[in-house]
């Protein structure tokens, strides 16, 4: 167990710490205005040192490495848990105080805040229960029987809209009752799942053959393919199936999280009305909707890049193609968001929201020709975090810049259009020249959900 | 490679075949020379060329389209020469269905569609990279099977790049063999191994027969004063052996997989 957690723990080194840095400026960060909030940052760093890392190594396949070790599932899956949960809990907690401790050391007059490091702490191992609690119960696959099929769903909706949900519902969570409990119970239940999760952690394929209660008796296969049959289907086929078949589900799918944020931000007492609420919620909204389109919609088709690139489109043409499937979607989220808005609350409102679709459609474009460019590997991701939060912060110094009010519409349209070209232009050269591009598939994907069961 | 040929592209692990067959599909950029496949230019006519050239792999990714029949329609719009009819037919023969889903296929049955969405459009030139992997051996006959249909009327290319070596040498008429980028070997099949002979012999003392070996001799093994090569019957080695003392020398034909592993492990020492 101890070699898995280190052999863990050196893979991914540079990662933790470069998180432990960060950490280390939040905690200074807490101590130097402890009336901020902090939970977003907390769920942010909790996201890149926890399970989400080990998500990688499963979809790389790590488990058919590991299966063959004198181990067994279960000290596998407590060995990652140990590794992405109780120590990273322990870690982070550390270098906050460390870093607070710091900031007290410089500025002996300011109050060190022990209170709100010690609730952060806990609510760190809450967000990194939260998110190994969705990895492990993505692994255990949904099939079998209908009870863990309803276990594997309840827990999945459950991490997931923890982690997702709770990016914009828990931001304050430290300052309000209701929340902080919300947070401490959904988030100590979702780490006690994970416990047992990591416990029942299966191997896949590899999984030693237990007979349980129907003893050994064989019992014949049912046959998936009994009926062989191929009607040809009507209507066009090509590059327009795939972008309209996509583009109908994530429309769908977004459409469905915005009204849901919109009725959150409602819920929890910020009433629309209001610049700030507005402009949050806008700049938010394009955000996650972004980032739901490129991880959700986008990806998938990456990984079948090396298929694509034999048929018979041009590197420009799949370039384009390629930026569609992201920018289409958020054209069209943009539109409707706006619109909604405009029709509840008026002009001003529904201008904000547009701009804010218009500029994130130049951290979509450049994402798309980083995932191009290097494949779905954790190199991808990290550029994709780098370029939507900081051209979200060149959008705020924009603001800035223009001294609390909004930047233009053509300035944000000029931004996105030149991104949108320059994304064009190297996604295209990427195609053209790189060999990585189409070696690096990091996600064979079996039946079982992260890729574990072939 | 001629038109109508099955060509076989072998080589060990590293040597350049999947890279190779990526370029003709603009998966990267060649450092030098040029490709030309059907008399068009793999970049400048790079579209005419996919047209009528098809790529099969189990590296290939399927999961997006959901279910088969998805990515069957995906695929036949690419394809106004789409064969409706065939393509049923190969479903039938590969036990796929439409509503099959792509994610709980066997690596095989993905080979399988693989297969299926190259054939199914009647390509000129059929590319395939390591397509019986996976594959049980009633299948690999059934996959081969189709792939000799495929190619019967004489005027469809077809390059597989394998390292069933016997497979190849059952179906392939013209065989090519690389290492590091470099082209070690081609021809006609049965010319290429008609051309070669497994060579034993003996000598009265063993030293006699030290490196350097003459040209086109290669010693596989030795034991005290009983001898193994490789002959090229086109050299003088032969020749040589018995000016130089050779004893009983035998000849014995040689099989593609002998072939391969002396002339790699030739390369690999020099």
């Amino acid at each position: 167990m101890k070699r898995l957690m280190l052999d863990y723990f050196r893979r991914w080194a540079w990662m933790l710490a470069l998180g432990g840095m960060l950490e280390f400026g939040l905690g200074w960060f807490i101590a130097n205005r402890p009336e901020d909030n902090f939970e977003f940052w907390g769920l942010m760093l909790a996201l890149w040192t926890g399970a989400n890392l080990l998500s990688f190594d499963l979809r790389r396949g790590v488990v058919r490495a590991v299966a063959p070790l004198p181990l067994t599932a279960r000290q596998i899956g407590r060995s990652w848990w140990l590794a992405t949960v109780a120590i990273p809990t322990i870690a982070l907690a550390a270098l906050l105080f460390a870093g607070a401790g710091t900031f007290y050391h410089f500025q002996p007059s300011k109050v060190f805040p022990v209170g709100r490091l010690a609730l952060a702490s806990i609510i760190y191992l809450m967000w990194l229960g939260a998110i190994s609690c969705g990895t492990f119960s993505a692994t255990r696959g949904s099939y079998g029987s209908w009870r863990k099929f309803a276990s594997t769903g309840v827990f999945s909706l459950l991490s997931g809209a923890m982690i997702l949900g709770g990016m914009m519902y828990f931001q304050d969570a430290s300052k309000h009752s209701f929340k902080c409990a919300l947070l401490l119970g959904v988030g100590g239940l979702l780490t006690v799942v994970s416990w047992f999760r990591a416990e029942q952690f299966s191997l896949g394929r590899a999984e030693p053959f237990n007979p349980g209660r129907a003893g050994i008796r064989l019992t014949p296969q049912p046959a998936t393919n009994r009926s062989t049959y191929h009607r040809p289907l009507e209507g066009y086929g090509g590059i327009p199936f795939l972008i309209s078949t996509g583009f109908v589900r994530i429309f769908l799918y977004v459409a469905a999280m915005l009204a849901l944020m919109a009725l959150l931000q409602q819920w929890q007492g910020r009433a629309m009305p209001g610049y700030v609420s507005i402009s949050t919620f806008a700049a938010m909204g394009s955000l996650m909707s972004c980032g739901f389109i490129i991880v959700v919609q986008f990806l998938p088709v990456l990984r079948q890049l090396r298929y694509l690139r034999t048929l018979p489109i041009s590197a420009t043409r799949l370039a384009a193609t390629m930026l569609a499937i992201v920018i289409l979607p958020l054209i069209a989220l943009g539109a409707l968001v706006a619109g909604g808005t405009g029709l509840v609350l008026g002009a001003p409102a529904d201008l904000t929201v547009l701009k804010s679709y218009t500029f994130i459609l130049a951290p979509a474009s450049l994402c798309v020709f980083f995932a191009v460019w290097r494949g779905d590997g954790i190199q991808t991701y990290v550029l994709l975090a780098i370029t939507l939060f900081g051209l979200q912060l060149v959008q705020l110094r924009l603001q800035m810049a223009f001294h609390y009010l909004e930047p233009p519409f053509s300035l944000c349209g000029t931004i996105a259009a030149i991104c949108i070209l320059l994304a064009f232009l190297l996604t295209r050269c990427a195609l053209m020249r790189s060999s990585h591009t189409y070696r690096v598939q990091a996600n064979p994907f079996g039946n079982i959900a992260l890729g574990m069961g072939r | 490679m001629p038109r109508g040929a099955i060509y076989g592209l072998i080589g060990p692990n590293g040597a350049g075949k999947t890279t190779a067959i990526d370029l003709i599909f603009g998966m990267g950029k060649n450092d030098a020379g040029q490709i030309r496949v059907l008399g068009l230019d793999h970049r400048a006519d790079e579209v005419a060329l996919k047209g009528r050239a098809a790529y099969v792999s189990p590296d290939l990714n399927f999961q997006v389209w959901g279910k088969v029949g998805k990515a069957i329609r995906f695929v036949r719009g690419f394809y106004p020469g789409w064969d409706d009819a065939y393509c049923a037919a190969l479903m039938k023969a590969f036990r796929l269905s439409d509503a099959d889903r792509v994610a709980t296929l066997s690596f095989g049955a993905r080979t399988k569609l693989s297969l299926l969405l190259a054939l199914a459009r009647r390509p000129e030139v059929l590319i395939l990279d390591e397509p019986t992997t996976g594959l049980d051996a009633v299948s690999r006959q059934q996959a081969f099977g189709e792939l000799l249909k495929a190619v019967e009327d004489g005027e469809r290319t077809v390059l597989i790049s394998s390292h069933g070596l016997s497979d190849i040498e059952r179906f392939a008429d013209h065989v090519g063999m690389i290492k590091n980028g470099k082209l070690l070997l081609e021809g006609r099949m049965d010319e290429v191994v008609d051309r070669y002979r497994l060579v034993e012999f003996f000598t009265s003392n063993g030293t006699t027969f030290q490196t350097p070996e003459p040209e086109g001799l290669i010693i596989l093994k030795w034991n005290e004063n009983r001898w193994r090569a490789l002959l090229d019957q086109k050299s003088a080695a032969q020749a040589w052996l018995q000016a130089d003392g050779a004893q009983q020398i035998s000849l014995t034909p040689v099989t593609l997989e002998e072939l391969f592993v002396a002339l790699v492990k030739e390369e690999e020492a020099e």
